[in-house]
């Protein structure tokens, strides 16, 4: 689904991924650990198409295209999700008119008629239970004066509402109590197929207990330099970082 | 001081069937004052980012002349259509009266109002409007008398026209209005000098929507002077969707005690168009509320200029008053000149201003974009949420969505 091959980026002429490879196949969970300043978040920026970004080398294909020669809207559009580590409040646009213009320029762009205004707020109140988001955030405009939890609950839902085949979750741990990192992981398990993947970006083990990923990997200085299951996620959390650095020897 | 007697010659059209004589003393006074007004210019405080240069030197035919105009859905049921200033039908009902200013003369009560409250000493387009106007509207509502949502629109018809058109809005005790002025400029090249005073007396309720689209290369004086007696309620809303130049010049003064003065106004400027609000309220009196809300959004080479003034006076203690301007500049060469200014005589008054121009933001756009909505989608959408707080205040629905529409064509043709 997603083959990420030697890819560089920079920002600001300072190189930050140094060509990294990674393949996701459908179903699968992967979770992408590494110290701070490691690249996780640029990995998730340069995927969704943020313009700050350059990407100076190496290729990722989406399902057979070219991921990287998309605007980020036809990112999103192929089913490609990102979940913010700070999702963004935008006062006067309502969630709901958010939700219902993005769904239908997908649909748009996948030559599908507009959901219907029923069908639209059926799946609203379907989608929302999974994250037990109460009807007054959504109605309130976006993300504006949620907490800090109800932000990444909101991302979730969006996700839930969008049904990506792909969705990578930028450190959506970060800043939650453990009920609300619980509500979180629930969603995102209640969202597995077989035929979409997860990508989990974090700096703690303690979200694998609830979404288990089949793939562990440490990114490190701009590239990944190892790959485990679950395991290596425990290891980690017990020997901190610098042991797998010593161990490939990667200073 | 030719080219200044020169362009009052010019842009004044013949007095044909106005020229009454309650108007003559007037008239004449400011013809007077004409004679040591100069057209303003960047020199002058009040007119500093406003460049009249252009319109100065402009050629325009003063000739009556009939010319059928495109057709305008009116937002209520009631609509009356001034047609290069002539009257379609007035309104001449025992509390209600609607008719052209050229007839003044025919109501003696309502004569006195008449050019109290225009400054013709002070301010160059006052003294040209006074000497000058030929058309025009007067609007009566009896005392007590609730005369509903009633839609004036004006249209203006000949290219490269100079237009001095005149309005007087009376409403008796605890009457209620709410106008729709609808300035619409059908021909390019046009300068329309308008100038409104309004009489808002005890405990009535005046609303007025003052929709000025203009047509290419044409340009837009407009003044309004309101005054408010005691617990009267005055709301104003002024979109100013086109033009070359628009100037707006808002008064109001307020000398009674416990009024309430809404001002929001709605800028949208796009290639080198030029929109500048200059506002006053005078707090003469004490226990009355003040809230002025202007937003603009300028693209391309547009100029947006707000002057916000707001006098609370000694005597005025225990006012509110509150006065905000917000800009979005889309493009590296649009600018935007914002002044608001408290002047505070009262020490116990609750007072604020506020400014702040910027760009939309980008971290924004790109959430929008990351959930599949298109980056033209996705600016649609900001500067809906940025209008928003003045648009959804719009309790006439079809007014509302004419502006949405509006907005969305314009934004099209910007970016």
């Amino acid at each position: 689904m997603l083959e990420i091959k030697e890819l560089k980026a920079k920002i600001e002429d300072k190189e930050i991924l140094k060509g990294l490879n990674l393949k996701v196949n459908p179903g699968e969970v992967h979770a992408i650990m590494g110290p701070n300043g490691s690249g996780k978040s640029t990995l998730a920026s340069v995927l969704a198409g943020r313009e700050d970004y350059e990407v100076t080398g190496g290729a990722v294909d989406f399902d057979g295209k070219d991921l990287l020669d998309m605007s980020p809207e036809d990112r999103a559009r192929e089913g490609l999700f990102l979940a913010f580590q700070y999702p963004v409040e935008i006062p006067g646009v309502s969630n709901i008119n958010f939700l219902k213009t993005a769904i239908n320029e997908i649909r748009e762009y996948k030559g599908l008629e507009p959901m219907s205004a029923k069908d639209f707020l059926k799946l609203v109140k379907e989608k929302k239970a999974l994250v037990e988001l109460g009807a007054e955030l959504t109605n309130r405009s976006v993300n504006e004066g949620f907490s800090g939890g109800e932000k990444k609950r909101n991302e979730i839902f969006q996700m839930a509402m969008l049904e990506p085949k792909l969705a990578i979750l930028d450190e959506n741990d970060s800043g939650l109590d453990i009920d609300a990192l619980r509500i979180v992981a629930n969603g995102v398990n209640k969202l597995r197929t077989k035929d979409n993947a997860v990508v989990v970006i974090t700096h703690y083990q303690r979200l694998l207990d609830y979404i288990v990923p089949d793939f562990v990997h440490v990114l490190s200085g701009g590239k990944i330099i190892t790959t485990g299951d679950k395991n290596l996620a425990l290891e980690l959390e017990d020997k901190g970082y610098d042991w797998i650095k010593e161990q490939e020897g990667v200073s | 001081m030719s080219t200044e007697k020169d362009f009052v010659v010019r842009s004044s059209p013949s007095l044909n069937g106005a020229d009454q004589a309650v108007f003559k003393a007037l008239r004449k006074e400011s013809e007077l004052s004409l004679a040591s007004l100069t057209l303003p210019s960047t020199k002058d405080e009040y007119w500093k980012y406003t460049r009249l240069n252009k319109l100065g030197k402009k050629n325009f035919s003063t000739e009556e002349t009939k010319t059928a105009h495109p057709q305008k859905e009116a937002f209520t049921e009631r609509v009356i259509t001034i047609d290069e200033g002539h009257f379609s039908d007035g309104l001449n009902e025992e509390k209600l009266k609607v008719f052209p200013i050229e007839q003044l003369g025919q109501f003696p009560g309502l004569v006195p109002h008449f050019g109290k409250q225009q400054r013709h000493n002070e301010h160059y387009f006052d003294a040209l409007n006074t000497r000058s106007f030929n058309h025009g509207f007067v609007i009566w509502v009896a005392q007590g008398f609730d005369a509903r949502e009633l839609e004036i629109q004006e249209h203006f018809n000949t290219e490269s026209k100079a237009y001095q058109h005149r309005y007087l809005i009376v409403l008796e005790k605890q009457a209620k209005l709410s106008l729709n002025h609808r300035i619409i400029s059908n021909s390019k090249g046009q300068f329309i000098n308008a100038l409104m005073e309004t009489v808002v007396s005890e405990s009535a309720q005046m609303k007025l929507n003052l929709i000025q689209e203009l047509s290419e290369e044409s340009s837009l004086i407009e003044t309004v002077y309101c005054e408010q007696k005691d617990n009267s309620d005055y709301r104003i809303f002024t979109a100013s969707l086109d033009g070359e130049l628009i100037r707006n010049n808002l008064n109001i003064n307020v000398i009674g005690e416990h009024c309430e003065t809404h001002l929001n106004g709605l800028s949208l400027g796009r290639a080198q168009e030029h929109i500048d609000h200059h506002t006053v309220v005078d707090h003469k009196l004490p226990n009355c509320e003040s809230h002025e809300n202007y937003k603009g959004i300028f693209y391309d080479k547009s100029t947006g200029v707000f002057n916000g003034k707001v006098f609370v006076r000694q005597e005025a203690q225990k006012t509110n008053a509150f006065q905000s301007n917000q800009n979005i500049v889309m493009s590296d060469d649009a600018k935007v000149y914002s002044k608001p200014e408290l002047e505070i005589y009262a020490d116990d008054v609750k007072c604020s201003h506020g400014s702040t121009t910027g760009q939309f933001d980008e971290e924004a756009i790109f959430y929008l974009q990351s959930r599949g909505i298109g980056i033209q989608k996705a600016r649609s959408l900001m500067v809906h949420a940025f209008i928003a707080e003045l648009t959804e205040k719009l309790d006439n629905e079809a007014m509302r969505s004419y502006l949405e529409e509006r907005i969305e064509d314009k934004l099209s043709k910007s970016i």
